[in-house]
C-alpha cells in the first residue's frame, strides 16, 4: 500500500495459464515499420507467438498485430540482423529448433514468413546473439541442456563445440569487445570463452578440452547476465545477479569490479544511461573526472532491478532513487520508447502480465481510513460514553444482578453398597467389603433450571483423598431443560483402603452459561458441597483395646449419655446391634483398618476419642461433635479438656517439610550434574572437532558416570515425590484435627472459623518454591500483624513477598503463638 | 518442452516447489541424472534457504555457557553485554526504557537485539525458557533457527535427500561441480555443520586454498560449531584471496560473537574500504553503535545508509525512535510518515505515529492513529497499544481512562509490567494503598526495569516499612546505578538507620 506505485500507461494480461520466462519477451522494431515504433514480441512455453504494438491507454484488439500457435514450447525469442538483408529478423528458439521469421505488416495484416530453420541436435536451452568474429551480420550462438554451444551464421552451422564439466545451463551473453562467450557454470563461477579459442579448437580437431578466458569465481548462481557499455567509463561492463548480489565484472581481465548485497531477491535486471550526465553520485571524496578516467569503484550509470517481493527499484549509481511497487513480481523489465514517450518501463511477469508502465506516486488510498470513522455527533459520544462508564462502574460496585433463572444443584445418596459387577483394580486400592468386592456408593447429582436451556455446562466432581469416584466431568454443550425441570447423573464413589478419612466432603461444582433475558449470555456457577455417610467410611466393631495412646476429651455440659443414642442412625444401616451392646464404648474401624474407639463418662457428658493413629481421631471427632449438636439440638457447650497437641502437628510438618528439602537438594543436584554433563559434551566435541585430537583422559567415563548419576537422582526425586504425597496427607489430616480443636477449645465463631480454616489450610499443594510451609508461615506472619496483634503498634500489614523457607523452627514459633494469642481471647477477623 | 528446462526456469523464478517436484519426477525415471540431481539439491537449499548473515541467533545453550568473550570485565563502551557501560552519552534509562542488561526495550527490533545479558534473569536455566507469553514462544535451541526449519522442511521433501553421514567427504569433495551444492545443502537445509565442515575442509585442499568460497563456507561451519578462533583465521584468508562483502558480514559476526564492539566495527571499516558503498556495512556498523548504545554514531551512519538506500526501513525505524526519545516527536513524526509512505502498515507504526502526535500536540489525529493500531493489532501487540492509549490518557488528565486501558492491557497480556506499574501509580493517586504496592510487587517481579522498584521503595518508606524499602531501593539502583531518586531515597534510609 506504498505510495509509491508504478502507474499504468498501458496494459494486457498475456494469455490464459500460459508461462513466460526473462528470455521469452523482446522490444523492438520487429516488423521493420517506416514509421519506427516498438513493438513488443512475446512467446510462452505453451508455444503461442504474439507480437503488440501497443498505445496509451485501454488494450484493443487491434494492438496485437499477429497471435500464432507453433506448435512447440517456445524457449527464446530475439530480434536481430540475421540475414544479408539489413532488415530486422525475428529468432525463434524452440527445444531441438530455432527458426528466424521474417515479420511484414501489409495493411494491417501481419504475416510470419519463414526465412530459414536449423534442426538442432541436442536440446537447447538460450541463445545469445553478435556479429562473433567481426562477421557482417548478427550470428546466433545457441547453448544447449548439457553444455554444447552451436555457432549458427544465417543458414549454416559454423561451430558446434562442447564445454568441459557443464551441468546446469546458465546465462549466457556475447563480450563484442573482447569478442567471448561469456557462461556461469556450476562451480558457482563466470567463465569467459574467446570466439577465437573456440574457432580454432574446431577448426584443429583438438580433442582436448577448452580453456576458459577467464574465470571469475562470485559463489552465487548467476541468474542474469547483461552486457553494458559504460559512456562514463567508456569501458564495457559485464553485470551479474545472483542470488542476492549484484556484480559488475571488467570485460578484459574478469575481476569483479562493484558489487552490492541485496535485500530482497532480484528478478530480473535493465542497465541503461541517462540522457544527462548527472549520473555519478558525488560526494566530497570522489572526482567524477576521475572515475571516468579508470578505476571506477561504482557502478557508473543506472539501472532497473525488479524483484520477487513484487519491486522495482530505480538505482544510480550507487543511490537507490525511486522504488515502487508492482501487482505482480516482473520477471522482465526494460525500457523503451513507446508512442513518442521515451523512456517507458516494460516489465513482465511469468504469468503473463505485460505491463507498460512510468513511474508516480499515488496519494493514500481510502482504505487506510476505517470504515466506521465517520463523523460522529459530540452529543451521541458523549452519551455513550457516559452509558459505557455507567456500566464500567455498576460492574466495579458490585452491583450484579442476578439472572432470572439459575441453576440449582441437589444431590442424593444411595445407601452403601458393594458393587455387584467386575470393578478392574489393578493396584489393590479399593476397600473390600465382606464379599471381597468394592465398597461404593451410588451418587446422583439432579441439576434443576427454571429456564430453557443452558449452554456450555461443565460439572466437576471433587472427592476427599480417601475415595475415589468413577466419573468426575460431566459436560454438555447445550443441555435443554424444556418440558422437565430436572436433569440427573450418577456415578459411583469407592472408597480406598489406604487413606485415613479426613475431609468427608463431596463438592460438586457447575459452570455454564446462561442466557440472558435481554441477550448476551452471562457465565454463572453453581456448586454444593455434601457428606458423604459415615457408614461408607467406617464399620462398627466390637471394643477390644481401651488403652491406645492417642486421645482426645470433649467435655459437654450435659449428663451421661448412652453412646448408642449417638450413632442411632450408624447402627441401624451397619446392622451392628448385636455390637453395640456396651453402653459407653465403640469403636470404630476405617477401610484402612485403623480402629478409632469413643468413650462415655458415666458421671458427665464427657466423651474420649482415641486411636492408635493420632491421624485417625479427626473424622470421627468430627462426626461426634456433629452428633452432639444434633442430638441436644444446638443446646451445648463443647469443651475441650486436653490442650493443643501441637506436638504431632509439629512432627508432621517436620516429616513433610524433610521431604520438601530433599526433592529440593535433589534437583540441585541433577541441575549440577546436568551442567557438568554439558561442559563435558563441549569438552569432547571439541576434542574430537580438533584435527589432531589429544587423548580423552578419561572424558568418556566421566561423561557416563554423569549420565548415571543423573538417572539416579531423577528416579530418586520420583521416590520422593510419592512419599511427599502421603506426608501431605498426614499432614492434612493433623491440620484438620488441630482445626477442631482449636475451634471448641478457644470457642471460634462460625466466620472467624471460616478465617481460621484459610489461614491454616488443610488443602496442601506443594510447588518447588512456595509449599504449604511457607504459606502458613506467611498467614501466620499475618494474623499476628493484623487481627492478634499484642498491640496497635506491632499491627502493620505489609504484604512482603514469599521466600522459600530454611527450616521450620519460626513457623512452628509463630503457630504456637497463634495459639497462645487464640487461648487470651483473640479473635480472627478481617 | 524440455522438463529439465521447465524446472530450470522454475528454479530461476523461485518455483522451488514445482522445481523439485519436477526434478524428482525425472530422478524417478533416470536415478543417475546428475544435472537434474544437481538442480534438486540447489532447489531444496534455495527452499530452506535463510540469509544467515542476518538472522543470527544463539542458542539458550551457547549463551549460558558462553565464553568467546576476551574480556571478563570489559572497558565501558566496549562491549555488547554492558551497554549502559557507555561513555557516549547514551539516551538516560530514565527516557527510554531498557531491560537490567542496559539494551533498550522498545526500538527496532533486529536479530540478536533480544540477546540476554550477563545478569539477566534469563541468563539461568530454570527462567531461560520463559517467553513473555507462556507456551507461545520457544528459546531457540542449539543450531540456531537452521536446525528447526531444517526438520520441518524434511516432512515436505519426503524424506533426507542426501544422507549426511553416509557422506564421504573426499570423495564429494573431488566432486567439484557438486561439492559447493552439497555444502550448501548440508548447511542450509540439514544444519550439518560438522559434515559441511568435513566436505568443505577437502574441497579446500583440493582447490590448493585458492578458492575464497570455501574458506568462506569453512568458517561459517567453525562459527557455528564455536570455534571462533578457526573461523576468524579461514575467513580472513578468504578476504585475502578475493575480497567478498559477505566474507566481511561474516568476519564481524565472530568479533560480535567474542564481545568486541570496537573490533566489529574495524572489519566494517576495512570492509568499506573495499566496497565504499555498500549498505550492509554501513548497516553493520550502525547496529553495533546501537548495542553499544552510542545513538550519536549510529544515527550518523543510519543517514549515510539512508543516502545510499533511501527506503531502509530499519535506518528510518532508529532515527525516528532517537528523535522521539530526544524530545523532537515533529522530527520523529517525519520519519514515521515516511514509513507509512513506504507501504508499512502495523500497528506498531500506528501506534508510534499516534505517540508523535500526541506528544507534538497533535492530540486529534493521536486517538485515530490508536484506534487504527488497535484495530491491526493482535495478541502479540495489544497490551503495548493499550499501555500506550493509557499514557495518551494520563497525558489529557482522563485518569478513568487511563485506568481502564491500563486494565485492558493487563488482562491481555498478565505479564505487562510497565502497566502494573502503572496501575499501581494510579491506585496510589485513588488512595489505595494496599492495591498500589500490589501492583509494584507484581510489576516489579515481572520486569527488568527500575520504576516499579522505585516506586515501591518510595511508597514503602513512606508508610515506615524500612527494611522493605530498602530492599526495593537496591534492586532499583541494581538496574539502574545512576537513578538520582533512588540515590537520594537510599541515603535517607542509611540516615535512618543509622539514627536506630
Amino acid at each position: 500500500m506504498s505510495i509509491f506505485e508504478i502507474k499504468e500507461w498501458w496494459g494486457k494480461k498475456v494469455g490464459e495459464d500460459e508461462e513466460f520466462d526473462t528470455n521469452n519477451i523482446c522490444v523492438g522494431n520487429v516488423n521493420n515499420a517506416t514509421a519506427g515504433g516498438n513493438k513488443i514480441v512475446v512467446g510462452s512455453f505453451q508455444g503461442y507467438l504474439r507480437i503488440f504494438e501497443p498505445q496509451k491507454g485501454e488494450y484493443k484488439s487491434w494492438q496485437l498485430l499477429i497471435e500464432k500457435n507453433l506448435e512447440e514450447g517456445i524457449l527464446q525469442v530475439g530480434l536481430g540482423i540475421y540475414g544479408d538483408s539489413g532488415e530486422m529478423l525475428l529468432a525463434v528458439l524452440h527445444s531441438r529448433m530455432l527458426v528466424i521469421y521474417a515479420v511484414e505488416t501489409v495493411e494491417d495484416t501481419t504475416q510470419l514468413s519463414l526465412v530459414y530453420r536449423h534442426e538442432l541436435s541436442r536440446n537447447s536451452f538460450n541463445f545469445t546473439q553478435g556479429m562473433f568474429g567481426k562477421a557482417r551480420n548478427e550470428l546466433i550462438c545457441v547453448q544447449s541442456v548439457d553444455g554444447q554451444l552451436t555457432i549458427i551464421n544465417k543458414d549454416t552451422v559454423q561451430i558446434e563445440i562442447v564445454l568441459p564439466d557443464f551441468y546446469l545451463p546458465g546465462p549466457l551473453i556475447y563480450a563484442k569487445q573482447s569478442d567471448s562467450f561469456i557462461v556461469s557454470n556450476t562451480n558457482l563461477e563466470i567463465e569467459c570463452y574467446r570466439y577465437s579459442t573456440l574457432n580454432m579448437q574446431v577448426e584443429a580437431r583438438d580433442k582436448r578440452t577448452i580453456k576458459a578466458d577467464w574465470t571469475c569465481n562470485i559463489g552465487e548462481q548467476a541468474f542474469h547476465m547483461h552486457y553494458h557499455k559504460n559512456k562514463n567509463t567508456r569501458k564495457y561492463d559485464i553485470i551479474v545477479v545472483g542470488t542476492q548480489t549484484l556484480y559488475i565484472l571488467t570485460e578484459g581481465a574478469g575481476k569483479i569490479r562493484y558489487q552490492r548485497r541485496l535485500d530482497y531477491p532480484p528478478s530480473c535486471i535493465k542497465t541503461y544511461h541517462l540522457n544527462s550526465a548527472s549520473e555519478i553520485y558525488r560526494d566530497e571524496n570522489r572526482d567524477v573526472d576521475q572515475i571516468a578516467e579508470g578505476g571506477a569503484n561504482s557502478p557508473c550509470f543506472t539501472f532497473l532491478l525488479g524483484s520477487f517481493s513484487n519491486y522495482i527499484l530505480v538505482y544510480r549509481d550507487v543511490q537507490l532513487v525511486w522504488t515502487c511497487k508492482t501487482s505482480h513480481a516482473p520477471i522482465f523489465v526494460d525500457i523503451s520508447e513507446f508512442g513518442g514517450t521515451e523512456g517507458l518501463i516494460v516489465h513482465f511477469a511469468d504469468n503473463g502480465w505485460l505491463q507498460i508502465s512510468y513511474l508516480g506516486t499515488e496519494p493514500p488510498k481510502l482504505n487506510y481510513i476505517l470504515p466506521e470513522s465517520k463523523e460522529m455527533k459530540y452529543e451521541e459520544m458523549e452519551a455513550e460514553h457516559q452509558r459505557l462508564l455507567g456500566r464500567i462502574l455498576a460492574s466495579e460496585q458490585d452491583e450484579k444482578t442476578e439472572p432470572d433463572y439459575a441453576l440449582s444443584l441437589d444431590y442424593e445418596l444411595s445407601k452403601v453398597e458393594e458393587a455387584d459387577e467386575y470393578i478392574d483394580d489393578p493396584d489393590n486400592i479399593y476397600a473390600k467389603g465382606d464379599s471381597g468386592r468394592p465398597v461404593r456408593i451410588k451418587c446422583s447429582i439432579i441439576l434443576n433450571y427454571d429456564g430453557d436451556e443452558v449452554k456450555n455446562l461443565m460439572v466437576n466432581v471433587n472427592v476427599p483423598d480417601h475415595c475415589e469416584a468413577d466419573k468426575t466431568v460431566f459436560s454438555y454443550k447445550i443441555l435443554n431443560f424444556g418440558g422437565q425441570r430436572d436433569f440427573k447423573e450418577s456415578f459411583y464413589i469407592y472408597a480406598r483402603n489406604d487413606f485415613n478419612p479426613v475431609s468427608n466432603e463431596v463438592v460438586v461444582s457447575a459452570s455454564y452459561m446462561s442466557p440472558r433475558s435481554t441477550s448476551g449470555v452471562d457465565l454463572r456457577t453453581a456448586c454444593k458441597i455434601f457428606e458423604l455417610p459415615m457408614t461408607f467410611n467406617c464399620r462398627i466393631i466390637i471394643p477390644s483395646n481401651l488403652k491406645d495412646p492417642n486421645k482426645i476429651t470433649i467435655i459437654t455440659d450435659k449428663d451421661a449419655a448412652q453412646i448408642n443414642s449417638f450413632f442411632e442412625d450408624v447402627i441401624e444401616d451397619l446392622g451392628a446391634h448385636s455390637i453395640c451392646t456396651t453402653p459407653n464404648v465403640m469403636s470404630f474401624m476405617y477401610h484402612n483398618n485403623t480402629i478409632v474407639t469413643i468413650l462415655i463418662s458415666k458421671n458427665a457428658g464427657k466423651f474420649r476419642v482415641q486411636s492408635a493413629s493420632f491421624d485417625a481421631l479427626g473424622y470421627i471427632i468430627h462426626e461426634l461433635i456433629k452428633r452432639i449438636n444434633i442430638l441436644y439440638s444446638n443446646d451445648v457447650k463443647v469443651d475441650l479438656q486436653d490442650s493443643i497437641p501441637l506436638h504431632e502437628l509439629f512432627t508432621a510438618i517436620d516429616d513433610h517439610f524433610e521431604l520438601r528439602e530433599k526433592i529440593f537438594k535433589s534437583k540441585k543436584k541433577l541441575e549440577d550434574r546436568s551442567y557438568q554433563f554439558r561442559i563435558v559434551e563441549k569438552r569432547l566435541i571439541n576434542r574430537f572437532k580438533d584435527k589432531n585430537p589429544t587423548p580423552l583422559n578419561n572424558l568418556d567415563f566421566l561423561l557416563n558416570q554423569t549420565y548415571q548419576d543423573m538417572m539416579n537422582i531423577a528416579n530418586e526425586i520420583i521416590e520422593y515425590q510419592k512419599d511427599l504425597k502421603n506426608a501431605a496427607h498426614n499432614l492434612s489430616s493433623r491440620v484438620k484435627i488441630i482445626q477442631i480443636l482449636l475451634k471448641y477449645k478457644f470457642d471460634i465463631s462460625r466466620e472467624s472459623y471460616k478465617l481460621l480454616q484459610d489461614h491454616l489450610s488443610a488443602d496442601i499443594h506443594d510447588f518447588d518454591e512456595c509449599g504449604w510451609e511457607e504459606h502458613t508461615y506467611a498467614a501466620m506472619t499475618h494474623l499476628l500483624k493484623t487481627c492478634l496483634a499484642k498491640s496497635s503498634k506491632e499491627s502493620n500489614a505489609s504484604n512482603a513477598s514469599i521466600k522459600r523457607l530454611t527450616d521450620t523452627a519460626k513457623l512452628k514459633k509463630h503457630l504456637t503463638i497463634v495459639c497462645d494469642r487464640l487461648a487470651r481471647g483473640g479473635v480472627i477477623s478481617l | 518442452m524440455d522438463q529439465f528446462v521447465l524446472a530450470m526456469s522454475k528454479f530461476k523464478r523461485q518455483k522451488y516447489d514445482d522445481c523439485i517436484e519436477i526434478c524428482t519426477e525425472l530422478l524417478k525415471k533416470n536415478e543417475y541424472d546428475q544435472a537434474t540431481w544437481l538442480l534438486k539439491c540447489r532447489a531444496l537449499t534455495m527452499k530452506n534457504y535463510i540469509d544467515d548473515l542476518e538472522i543470527d541467533e544463539e542458542g539458550v545453550a551457547d549463551i549460558l555457557m558462553d565464553d568467546n568473550a576476551m574480556a571478563t570485565a570489559p572497558r565501558p563502551g566496549t562491549s555488547f553485554s554492558r551497554p549502559t557501560s557507555s561513555a557516549n552519552g547514551g539516551i538516560s534509562q530514565n527516557v527510554r526504557p531498557m531491560s537490567n542488561s542496559g539494551r533498550p526495550i522498545s526500538g527496532y527490533m533486529r536479530p540478536g537485539s533480544s540477546r540476554m545479558g550477563a545478569g539477566s534473569s534469563r541468563g539461568q536455566l530454570t527462567t531461560a525458557m520463559k517467553a513473555n507469553r507462556p507456551g507461545t514462544n520457544r528459546a531457540v535451541t542449539s543450531g540456531g533457527r537452521m536446525l528447526r526449519i531444517g526438520t520441518a522442511s524434511m516432512a515436505n521433501s519426503g524424506g533426507q535427500f542426501i544422507q549426511a553421514d553416509k557422506i564421504n567427504a573426499r570423495n564429494t569433495a573431488k566432486k567439484k561441480y557438486m561439492a559447493k551444492a552439497v555444502v550448501d545443502y548440508l548447511i542450509y537445509v540439514e544444519g550439518n555443520f560438522r559434515r559441511a565442515l568435513d566436505v568443505a575442509s577437502e574441497a579446500t585442499v583440493l582447490s590448493k586454498y585458492e578458492d575464497w568460497w570455501w574458506k568462506e563456507r569453512i568458517g561459517k561451519c567453525y562459527l557455528k560449531l564455536g570455534m571462533i578462533k578457526e573461523a576468524e583465521r579461514q575467513l580472513q584468508s578468504s578476504i585475502k584471496t578475493q575480497d567478498m562483502i559477505v566474507t566481511h558480514l561474516e568476519l564481524a559476526k565472530v568479533s560480535m560473537r567474542r564481545d568486541q564492539a570496537l573490533k566489529t566495527i574495524e572489519v566494517y571499516q576495512s570492509g568499506l574500504e573495499a566496497h565504499p558503498f555498500e549498505v550492509h556495512l554501513y548497516t553493520g556498523i550502525s547496529r553495533t553503535y546501537e548495542f553499544i548504545n552510542d545513538p550519536t554514531n549510529s544515527n550518523k551512519l543510519c543517514k549515510v545508509v539512508l543516502n545510499f538506500d533511501n527506503t531502509n526501513v530499519e535506518a528510518i525505524a532508529t532515527l525516528a525512535s532517537y528523535h522521539f526519545y530526544t524530545n523532537q516527536p515533529e522530527i520523529a513524526l517525519r520519519f514515521y510518515r515516511r514509513l507509512i509512505q513506504c507501504g508499512v502498515n502495523n500497528s506498531e507504526l500506528w501506534n508510534n505515529v499516534g505517540l508523535c502526535c500526541f506528544y507534538a500536540s497533535q492530540y486529534d489525529i493521536a486517538l485515530p492513529c490508536f484506534e487504527r493500531a488497535l484495530s491491526l493489532a493482535d495478541d502479540t501487540n495489544i497490551a503495548d497499544i493499550w499501555y500506550n492509549i493509557g499514557h495518551v490518557a494520563i497525558g489529557i488528565g482522563d485518569l478513568g481512562l487511563a485506568y481502564q486501558a491500563y486494565k485492558i492491557a493487563v488482562s491481555s497480556n498478565p505479564q505487562h509490567a510497565e502497566s502494573f506499574n502503572n496501575l499501581g501509580v494510579l491506585e496510589l493517586r485513588k488512595g489505595n494503598l494496599e492495591q498500589a504496592k500490589a501492583n509494584f510487587q507484581s510489576s516489579s517481579t515481572l520486569a527488568e526495569f527500575f520504576e516499579p522498584c522505585y516506586n515501591s521503595a518510595l511508597l514503602l518508606w513512606k508508610r515506615g516499612d524500612f527494611q522493605e524499602s530498602y530492599k526495593m531501593i537496591q534492586k532499583s539502583l541494581e538496574l539502574f546505578p545512576d537513578h538520582i531518586d533512588s540515590k537520594e531515597l537510599k541515603k535517607n534510609l542509611t540516615q535512618h538507620f543509622a539514627a536506630f
